[in-house]
């Protein structure tokens, strides 16, 4: 892994297109900038791993469902 | 569902649940399933499980592994309140152009987990809906940006209480 040292307010260039800045540190929270072209997907590190992980249980699942027909619609009661 | 998804004659695809098929729609995704990156080609196919009554599900196929599938529904079916502004970058992900986007361009489906395939168990992943433009033939998996939404929403719960 590479490692830098930023001051508030530096930048690190990734290729051409990626630039991430320090935008802010206050009491161990660092905020910080992103600007990317459109087709790159930036995600939180913990959200990404909580979609993947959803999307592996929901993979693959039983042969063949069991029966699921669509649910009556509810009847709504003045 | 509109005409540009009807299915059309291509190379044969074997799938473990299905048999092999022979007329699909391809659909490409241009942002990955997360966790599935490597697949990137599947198929909507219909879950006929409550034959002959309509099933809220439905099967998206993967075109390149012949295990791999996931089981879709669209959230109001089960009467779950589902709103989603859909922004510009999703858009041109699904290679539309966003000013002649119209509501109709645009399916919104989200994925269903069926634990120990027990349906009263079954959740949906309302934070990362499944976007699909049929008539370009593309799709995404777009992450919202609204923490309303969960990953886990029971679904059968939501048809009890709303």
């Amino acid at each position: 892994m590479l490692v830098l040292s930023r001051k508030l307010g530096q930048k690190i260039r990734i290729n051409d297109t990626i630039v991430i800045t320090i935008l802010d540190v206050q009491n161990g929270l660092v905020k910080v900038g992103v600007d990317a072209p459109r087709d790159i997907a930036v995600y939180r590190e913990e959200l990404y791993k909580e979609i993947r992980d959803a999307n592996q249980k929901a993979a693959s699942p039983v042969q063949e469902l069991p029966r699921f027909v669509k649910p009556v619609t509810p009847v709504v009661t003045e | 569902m509109s005409s540009s998804m009807s299915p059309v004659l291509g190379s044969p695809v074997p799938t473990t649940r299905f048999g092999t098929l022979t007329t699909y729609q391809p659909l490409v995704f241009t942002r990955p399933i997360l966790g599935f990156e490597a697949f990137t080609q599947y198929s909507l196919l219909p879950d006929l499980s409550g034959f002959p009554e309509e099933s809220p599900l439905v099967w998206l196929q993967s075109l390149q592994s012949p295990g791999l599938a996931f089981v879709l529904t669209q959230p109001h079916l089960f009467h779950m309140p589902y709103e989603l502004d859909v922004p510009d970058d999703c858009l041109l992900a699904l290679e539309l152009e966003p000013k002649d986007v119209t509501p109709d361009d645009l399916q919104v489906y989200t994925l269903v987990t069926i634990p120990d395939a027990n349906l009263a168990l079954a959740t949906t992943n309302l934070l990362a809906p499944i976007i699909i433009a049929p008539a370009k033939g593309t799709a995404v998996q777009w992450v919202l940006n609204n923490p309303n939404y969960p990953t886990k929403a029971l679904l059968v719960a939501q048809t009890q209480s709303s």
